[in-house]
């Protein structure tokens, strides 16, 4: 594992082209956040140089801190899920033994309309961006509904020339139109 | 900074068109993407400095925390193991008798001690003006702390 010194020693290292492409990875992760891409990329080398991550010698700094923005990003929701399953210990029975209750099992209604009005913004935000390309749509909606990439060939009748191209052009419109993320 | 919160439930449908773009932008060589950049007009020094901001940012806030962590374990260290100067011997006893008087324990401790011909040993007496100090009873150098 690369110790503090070495990693600011690789970080310094990052060439203006690395830098970039850092950068715009981060911008993608950054849409499923409310924060912006250098907040993520603040925060990825935060848990890098704070210890909370550490990086392998074998692994490239580039490598290393996209995948730690993608752990964020995900994370995020997972940490957010588990702490709606814990259990209060504070209550006790009748006969004084402590009862084992669930604090939640699922987030209140408001959280949940609120989560799904902000979902329905960003799916319309994608919606507006590729209005007038069609396969580009259908790509995402599959996205969405999470089908595998033969799954959308098939059903867009895509050659795989055709599915690349298209997965090209999403991924340029995305890093025009959001290149700070969702929030900025 | 939060970047905690986000759209929760509906992340996964999300996750795969993220994935698929960011895995896009790496399949690029640099030439390539140097040339998107170009075809784009886009600036990628102004792109690099903000990266390299936020690089920072992060260092520095690590930098804050591991100060703060040490901070803390100084802290902890001075609380567990306050060096105080001595109190000169006649004073501890005169100190120890005094409250002696107020607590029937120590002035018995005490007597027995005094019958056995024994006294009571620097380290006993050391330990029970701690336990004084720590009651906030006395202050460093011994004297009473008026309530």
């Amino acid at each position: 594992m690369l110790d503090l010194e070495e990693i600011r020693s690789v970080l310094d290292g990052l060439t203006q082209i690395d830098l970039v492409r850092l950068r715009r990875a981060g911008s993608k992760f950054a849409l499923a956040l409310d924060c912006t891409v250098d907040d993520l990329i603040n925060e990825a080398v935060f848990s890098a140089y704070s210890g909370s991550r550490e990086c392998r010698r074998d692994l490239h700094i580039l490598v290393f801190l996209i995948g730690a923005m993608r752990s964020i990003a995900w994370n995020a929701k997972v940490s957010s899920r588990k702490a709606e399953r814990e259990i209060s210990l504070d209550a006790t029975g009748t006969d004084g033994r402590p009862l084992v209750v669930l604090k939640s099992n699922a987030p209140d209604a408001e959280t949940q309309i609120l989560r799904a009005e902000d979902m329905a913004l960003r799916i319309a935000a994608l919606d507006d961006l590729f209005a007038d390309d069609e396969p580009a749509l259908l790509v995402i909606m599959a996205d969405l509904d999470e089908l595998s990439k033969e799954e959308i060939m098939t059903m867009n009748e895509m050659s795989e020339t055709t599915y690349n191209s298209t997965r090209t052009r999403i991924r340029r419109k995305m890093e025009r139109r959001f290149p700070n993320g969702w929030t900025a | 900074m939060d970047c905690v919160s986000g759209a929760e439930e509906n992340d996964p449908t999300l996750n795969q068109l993220i994935d698929e773009a960011v895995e896009d932008l790496m399949k690029l060589s640099d030439a390539e993407l140097m040339a998107e950049l170009a075809e784009e007009g886009a600036d990628p020094e102004a792109e690099a400095q903000s990266a390299r901001n936020a690089i920072a940012a992060g260092i520095a806030r690590a930098g804050r925390a591991r100060l703060v962590a040490a901070r803390t374990a100084v802290d902890r260290d001075r609380t567990a193991r306050v060096v105080r100067s001595a109190v000169p011997v006649a004073l501890r006893a005169s100190i120890l008798e005094r409250f002696a008087n107020d607590d029937p324990k120590l002035k018995s401790r005490l007597t027995m001690a005094a019958r056995n011909g024994e006294g009571i040993t620097e380290q006993e007496m050391d330990s029970i003006l701690a336990d004084l100090r720590d009651l906030g009873v006395i202050d460093d150098e011994g004297n009473p702390i008026e309530r």
